[in-house]
């Protein structure tokens, strides 16, 4: 019961979770510890699951938070504010026609402690929050099993000299 | 001399001489009653010796009982007390409980949205795809960026670290790429 008195740091992004969630035009997923915990304890044959418990180790939470139509700039402009750049480090912003995405990282001890993706624009904002301890290289990892620019040319392998 | 007694007229004297007669033995059945009565009224009339130190043992007995008293007061104020702070510790922790900004308050307000694992597996997967091929674009971009290579900050680090394993896949496909552009 003391543990749960110890003044342990709501995270900023926390505090954005704890503001939208439930409210009219926002839908959040949350997916616990609780449930990480017990997905990494299942054992299977399947390697995109091991792949998957690998970079999902240190993963303490997985939040998402989707704005649908209405007010992009505010949002934005809202995040922005309540995600301060003394606490989130702006890591990489990818522009492309459609949408911005912002990356931010929390880091803690050099290691990545909290890591945010705020996607803008195409209608709808998202906020995807991943908590924990984070291991970006398997995590990247991932979407090479899936549409990955490149991976077409495995195929074309053979052709080359 | 007894009618006389009852209608007040005799002397204390004679009453005497009624007291000696009533005191010994043998009384006809028939006055009984009367050495009755006057057997009480002769104890009556007598001043009870009073055991000596009578006073001062009622005082002592009076002492022993305040003490007594006294005595179960003191243990239970203490224990009272002791009862009352634990229950303020008690009442403080619960109160604090609910009023500190604590993570498992915020696990409370939001609840697992996948009650299913798998469903919350594929969630997951989903969305660390999602992450991951963002990611990837980006970093590939970032190839062209020649100080990536040279930060020191470790954020920055692992995405050139993620890049290399989009590299290799990503060579042949620039391969052919250039090839396009060349034939433009």
């Amino acid at each position: 019961m003391f543990t749960l008195l110890a003044t342990a740091q709501t995270s900023a992004v926390d505090k954005v979770f704890d503001k939208y969630s439930g409210k009219e035009g926002y839908t959040t997923v949350y997916i616990s510890s609780f449930m990480f915990n017990m997905l990494n304890s299942l054992e299977s044959d399947d390697p995109d699951y091991n792949e998957f418990k690998k970079a999902t180790a240190g993963i303490k939470s997985i939040k998402i938070l989707t704005q649908e139509g209405g007010n992009s700039e505010a949002f934005g402009a809202e995040l922005l504010e309540m995600l301060p750049r003394s606490e989130y480090q702006e890591m990489m912003v990818v522009k492309d026609q459609d949408e911005d995405v912002l990356f931010l990282a929390r880091e803690v001890g050099g290691k990545i402690t909290e890591f945010l993706l705020i996607v803008s624009g195409s209608g709808e904002d998202v906020l995807i929050a991943i908590q924990g301890d984070i291991d970006l290289e398997s995590i990247s990892k991932i979407a090479a099993g899936l549409d990955m620019p490149g991976l077409e040319n495995l195929e074309d392998i053979e052709d080359l000299p | 001399m007894l009618d006389r007694f009852y209608l007040g007229e005799t002397s204390l004297e004679e009453e005497n001489i009624l007291q000696d007669y009533f005191s010994s033995a043998s009384i006809p059945e028939e006055l009984l009653p009367d050495r009755d009565l006057f057997r009480a009224m002769g104890t009556a009339g007598d001043s009870v010796a009073v055991p000596e130190g009578l006073n001062q043992k009622i005082l002592d007995v009076i002492d022993q009982q305040e003490k007594k008293v006294v005595r179960t007061r003191r243990i239970s104020v203490f224990s009272l007390s002791g009862l009352a702070a634990g229950l303020l510790v008690v009442i403080a922790l619960y109160v604090g409980y609910f009023n500190a900004d604590t993570p498992p308050r915020f696990a409370q307000q939001m609840n697992d949205t996948y009650e299913d694992p798998q469903d919350a597996y594929e969630e997951a997967r989903r969305t660390l795809a999602y992450v991951s091929a963002k990611l990837n674009t980006g970093t590939n971009e970032l190839e062209h960026v020649v100080h990536v290579s040279k930060t020191t900050s470790d954020p920055l680090k692992s995405l050139s670290k993620i890049n290399k394993g989009a590299k290799e896949l990503n060579l042949l496909g620039q391969l052919q790429h250039v090839e396009r552009i060349e034939r433009q």
